[in-house]
């Protein structure tokens, strides 16, 4: 059940008026709520609700027996290791399984070893990374004493609830368990930004997002070497805007939703291609994963506390984890070495550039840090590391553009603008819209929403971060 | 990896001219500085907006309904449902409440026919 479709449409409106009308319980209330995620969860696999269901309640007896421990630190150290164990046993099974016995088999072979391993087919449960990271940060910030114990409900609610299942953002449940422990309550300014923000993301997928993807990226990148360089430069910078639109459009999407049923989800995206370095690159591209890394693996490795080569080693190993947490690929390791080697490079540079020398002006640095990301999708995008090195080959092949459009050049311009508007504009445009009277504002919505539908190819794509 | 969205909620908006950095210091997208006036009914002014745009769409989209109507999987209930999208589809046509959408997707079908030079369009897929 994709976002934008008639069917989620309709399940919402089911489940917006149900939320509401029990909003004089909070508890039958979160019921309700759980039991329409599971039925939104089961609608891509019925088999997988259990799965869910079974994470929740290991998270939440971790994390109950962490805190009975008390102060016995080993009992709650033991604890902890147990929970994260469960939880990356569950993530390994399903999504590194296949890989890593497909490295086994390849090494095996190559010591001159004959018969083929059985290897299972594993079907990877959808947003199964978002909600097992989910639980890890629950657990561990219990452990950490930063978050308390949350009932059964509120735990399995937090892993479960619809709007951010599947592709985020993380909500950790400091965020959201006392939200969920109180009753919630809409005001218009919250309902303002929701729907504008449903409406952009809307918008951002289905017309943008959706455009690119079929009259340009899927075909160049489905044989690169079969394209001119002017192609595969356009398919480089269309999948730039592509997989922004794409999965920014799903966060927006979920903060909104979640607004219209009166919760608040955390930031995720703040105009990415603005930054003027990978460091902030990344405290602007899916923020609630950056921050979960920095929180969790980061500063467990070492962070900055032991001097300049532990934190590079830090950074470095944090981000190849980051892009093997995106799958399980040489690929996406090799996304990951990219942004660790950059970022590493950019702390060094720091430390040691100079001091006569003159600091990079911010337009040059915004324009490197765009490429050096672009450099990464390449990588990310492509279907094997030779697809990969065949792109890069052939951009200096030469020859025409055949597949690139005026419309499809002036979305790529138009998706590279929106990261220069000026910040917070959903949010200033809700401050206007929250004082415009219901009639006019549902009118305004409704004629925007046809115009989107109008644009749109036949049928949706889904979302990039689904397979995650 | 620090953002100034991770820091808690602060008061109403002292000056328009701060809204970026106040906007900036919220947990959340969604919360927003406090209106000059307060603005009572959040949630009959929201479900107001979900219902009239959900006329609009009704109205003038029933397009879009047909064509999910069709995409289901066919038994004894979705035939009827196909039965009615149709029928919806035909009465709001026989209003020209289908021409707007008819028009914009026109339009911009026209819009990504265009080519560079003298490119001869693109057969349709």
């Amino acid at each position: 059940m994709l976002f934008p479709t008639l069917t989620f449409g309709l399940f919402f409106l089911a489940v917006y008026a149900l939320a509401w009308s029990l909003k004089a319980s909070n508890e039958w209330r979160k019921i309700a709520l759980l039991l329409a995620s599971w039925f939104f969860y089961a609608a891509w696999d019925p088999r997988f609700v259990a799965l869910l269901i079974a994470s929740g309640l290991l998270n939440w007896g971790a994390a109950r027996l962490i805190a009975a421990a008390g102060d016995r630190r080993r009992a709650r150290q033991a604890w902890l290791a147990a929970g994260i164990a469960v939880n990356l046993i569950i993530l390994g099974f399903f999504k590194y399984y296949g890989f890593f016995m497909e490295q086994l088999e390849a090494l095996l072979h190559g010591l001159g070893w004959q018969r083929d391993l059985a290897i299972m087919q594993v079907i990877l449960p959808v947003g199964i990374s978002f909600f097992t990271f989910q639980g890890m940060s629950y657990v561990i910030d219990v452990y950490r004493r930063r978050a308390g114990p949350a009932g059964l409900l509120d735990m399995t609610l937090l892993m479960s609830f619809f709007p951010h299942l599947v592709a985020g953002p993380i909500v950790r449940a400091s965020h959201l368990v006392p939200q969920l422990q109180r009753a919630p309550e809409i005001t218009r300014g919250m309902a303002a930004t929701g729907l504008l923000l449903i409406v952009w993301g809307l918008f951002k997928k289905a017309v943008i997002a959706s455009e690119l993807a079929t009259g340009l990226v899927d075909a160049v990148f489905a044989d690169p070497s079969a394209h001119s360089t002017l192609d595969l430069a356009a398919a480089a910078y269309g999948y730039a805007v592509q997989i922004y639109c794409d999965f920014s459009a799903y966060s927006d999407m979920a903060v909104g939703l979640a607004a219209l049923l009166g919760y608040r989800f955390p930031h995720n995206f703040n105009q990415p291609y603005r930054a003027a370095s990978l460091q902030d690159f990344w405290r602007r591209w899916h923020i609630s994963l950056s921050s979960w890394l920095r929180d969790y693996l980061y500063v467990s490795l070492g962070g900055s506390r032991h001097g300049l080569t532990r934190l590079c080693f830090a950074l470095t190993v944090t981000m190849l984890l980051g892009g093997l947490w995106h799958g399980a690929s040489w690929n996406f390791v090799i996304w990951g070495a990219i942004h660790g080697a950059v970022l590493a490079a950019e702390r060094l540079w720091r430390e040691f550039r100079p001091r006569e020398w003159p600091a990079v002006p911010h337009p040059v640095g915004v324009i490197v840090t765009f490429h050096v990301v672009l450099l990464g999708w390449v990588f990310f995008r492509s279907a094997s590391f030779a697809d990969a090195v065949a792109f890069l080959g052939g951009l200096g092949a030469g020859g025409g553009a055949s597949l690139l459009t005026p419309l499809l050049l002036g979305l790529i311009v138009l998706g590279m603008s929106f990261h220069f508007f000026p910040p917070f504009t959903i949010q200033r445009a809700a401050m206007r819209v929250r004082a415009v009277p219901a009639l006019r504002v549902g009118l305004a919505g409704g004629f925007l929403i046809l115009v989107i539908d109008a644009m749109r190819p036949e049928g949706v794509a889904p979302f990039i971060y689904y397979q995650f | 990896m620090a953002t100034a969205a991770n820091r808690n909620m602060v008061g109403p908006s002292p000056e328009p001219a701060g809204i970026a950095d106040l906007l900036a210091d919220y947990a959340s997208p969604v919360d927003l500085p406090d209106p000059p006036e307060p603005l009572p009914g959040g949630l009959r002014w929201t479900t107001e907006v979900i219902v009239v745009a959900a006329l609009v769409l009704a109205l003038f989209n029933a397009h879009a309904l047909r064509g999910w109507a069709y995409r289901l999987d066919t038994n004894a209930a979705t035939v009827r449902l196909v039965s009615a999208a149709e029928g919806w589809y035909e009465a709001t046509g026989r209003f020209g409440l289908n021409r707007p959408v008819e028009a914009v997707h026109a339009g911009w079908q026209s819009l990504k026919d265009r080519r560079f030079g003298e490119e001869a369009p693109r057969p349709p897929p």
